[in-house]
C-alpha cells in the first residue's frame, strides 16, 4: 500500500478538494482506495456526508488502543473507494511536538489499512507541519503539496520546503511528489503569473505538471457531498485529476 | 517573473529546493550538522564552564568555580521562545564576551554594531532588527548590565518581542555576572 499525505503550510489552498478528487481518480482507475481524514476539523467528512460528525474515525483510533480499524471504515457508493472520517476522539493537541508514541500508532493504522487490501491511502491533513500532520508525515510514504496560485500564497513555499526537508530527516522514505498548483485562474494575470513564476523558480521535479483550476463546480460538489467528477460538466476537471493520478503513479513507480 | 520575485528570496528558495531534492541520507548528515548548530549555545556554554572550572582548579582556587549554568539557561530560554540559530554578546568596546554563531561573519557584524555605539535608552533594553534571509533575522538587543551596556546579536527565525526583552535581559545579566565561587 502507498500512503500519500496531502499537506500544506497554509489553510484554504484546496487540500480537502484535492484529497477527495484524487482519491476518486485512483478509485475510478481500479485502485482500492482508502481516504482518511486526519484533520481535526473533519473537512473530508463534512464534504462527503452530513453524518460525519457522529462517526468514529482516525482520532478515535489514535486515542484508544482498543479501537478497531474495521469499526471506522465508511463505505461509499463506489466499491473501490472507502473513507475513514476524522472521528470523535479528544483530538490531537495541535501544536504539540513530535511524539514517538503517536507516530507508532499512525504506523499501526497504516499497517492495518494495508492488511485490509487497500492499495492507496490518501490522507487529508490539517494546515501546517506540526502536531498530528507532522506525525502522519513521519509515518507516510509520500506527500503532495497543494499551493494556491496567488502571490501571497506563494510566500509560504520556502517555509514549506524547509519543513519538508526537516521531516525527511525523520522519515527518509518520504517521497516528495511536489507542489500542486491549485485555484489557478489562467485568465487572471496575477494568478497566471504566480503559477508560472513558481514553475520558473522551482526545479521541474518539485512542481506537478498538472494544475487544478479554480472552478465553481468544486463548491457545488462539496455542497452535494460528492467528488466533482460525478457532476455534469466536470469532464475537464475529471481529466485533470486523472492526469494528476498518472503523474503520481509515474513518480512513485506504481502500476495496477 | 517580477510579480512574485519581491515575495521570495530566490537564493533561499533554490537552496531549500536543492536540500529537499538531495538524497535522504545526505539530508540526514545535514540534519545532524544543523542539530549541532542548534546546540551551539549549549555546547559553547558547557565548554566555557568546563574551561573556567579547569582553570580554577589549576590556579589554586581549588574551590571549584561552580555557578548556576547561566548560559545553558539562556540557551534553553532562547530555544523555547525563538528559533535561535546563534548568539553573540559584545560590550561597547567590541570585546566579545560570548560567541556561538554558525558563521564568524555574524559575530563580526555584531561587533561592528557594538562599536558604532548602538544607542541605549537608560535603564531599558531595545532592539534593532535586520532581515538577513527569507526566514532569518539578525536581532541586535542592547542590554544594560552591572558590567555596563552590552549588545547581544541573535541570529533567529523568531524575533524576540519587546515584551520578552526584560526576561531576556535578566538572563544575559546572568551570563555577564562575575563568576561566583561556591563551596
Amino acid at each position: 500500500m502507498t500512503s500519500i499525505v496531502v499537506s500544506s503550510q497554509k489553510g484554504g489552498v484546496g487540500k480537502t478538494t484535492v484529497s477527495i478528487n484524487l482519491a476518486f481518480a485512483f478509485a475510478r482507475a481500479g485502485w482500492n482506495v482508502l481516504l482518511v481524514d486526519t484533520d481535526p476539523q473533519g473537512s473530508v467528512g463534512l464534504s462527503l456526508t452530513r453524518q460525519s460528525r457522529k462517526l468514529l474515525g482516525f482520532f478515535d483510533y489514535l486515542g484508544d488502543q482498543k479501537q478497531t480499524f474495521d469499526g471506522l471504515v465508511v463505505p461509499t457508493r463506489m466499491k473501490t473507494l472507502s473513507m475513514i472520517p476524522a472521528g470523535q476522539g479528544e483530538g490531537y493537541e495541535l501544536g504539540g511536538g513530535y511524539s514517538e508514541s503517536v507516530v507508532e500508532r499512525v504506523k499501526d493504522f497504516l499497517g492495518e489499512a494495508e492488511s485490509r487490501g487497500y492499495d492507496i491511502c490518501i490522507l487529508d491533513s490539517a494546515a501546517g507541519l506540526f502536531g498530528i500532520t507532522r506525525d502522519v508525515l513521519v509515518a507516510a510514504d509520500a506527500v503532495l503539496v497543494p499551493q494556491q496560485a496567488e502571490p501571497l500564497g506563494i510566500r509560504s513555499v520556502p517555509k514549506m520546503l524547509k519543513g519538508l526537508t526537516e521531516l525527511r530527516a525523520k522519515n527518509t522514505k518520504l517521497s516528495i511528489l511536489g507542489v500542486l498548483l491549485t485555484m489557478v485562474q489562467r485568465d487572471v494575470q496575477e494568478s497566471a503569473e504566480a503559477a508560472d513564476g513558481l514553475r520558473e523558480l522551482l526545479p521541474a521535479q518539485l512542481v506537478m505538471k498538472e494544475e487544478v483550476p479554480r472552478d465553481g463546480l468544486f463548491l457545488k460538489a462539496s455542497g452535494k457531498g460528492v467528488p466533482v467528477g460525478v457532476l455534469q460538466g466536470s469532464a475537464k476537471l475529471l481529466s485533470a485529476f486523472d492526469e494528476l493520478r498518472l503523474e503520481i503513479e509515474s513518480k512513485l513507480g506504481l502500476s495496477l | 517573473m517580477d510579480s512574485i520575485n519581491p515575495w521570495l528570496d530566490v537564493d533561499e528558495l533554490n537552496r531549500l529546493a536543492k536540500a529537499l531534492m538531495a538524497p535522504a541520507d545526505a539530508q540526514q548528515t545535514k540534519k545532524v550538522e544543523a542539530s549541532k548548530s542548534e546546540g551551539l549555545i549549549r555546547s559553547s556554554a558547557s565548554k566555557v564552564l568546563a574551561k573556567a572550572s579547569e582553570m580554577a582548579k589549576r590556579t589554586g582556587v581549588i574551590t571549584p568555580v561552580v555557578r548556576k549554568a547561566a548560559l545553558p539557561e539562556l540557551g534553553d530560554w532562547l530555544n523555547a521562545h525563538a528559533r535561535c540559530q546563534g548568539l553573540c554578546v559584545v560590550n561597547l568596546d567590541g570585546d566579545v564576551l560570548q560567541a556561538a554563531m554558525p558563521n564568524e561573519e555574524w559575530t563580526k557584524l555584531t561587533v561592528l554594531a557594538a562599536t558604532t555605539r548602538h544607542r541605549l535608552e537608560e535603564g531599558k533594553s531595545s532592539s534593532l532588527r535586520l532581515k538577513v534571509a527569507s526566514e532569518s533575522f539578525l536581532q541586535f538587543i542592547s542590554v544594560m548590565t552591572a558590567r555596563g551596556p552590552l549588545l547581544v546579536g541573535l541570529l533567529t527565525q523568531n524575533l524576540l518581542k519587546d515584551s520578552q526583552l526584560i526576561e531576556f535581559s535578566s538572563l544575559v545579566e546572568g551570563i555577564s555576572a562575575p563568576d561566583q565561587v561556591e563551596k
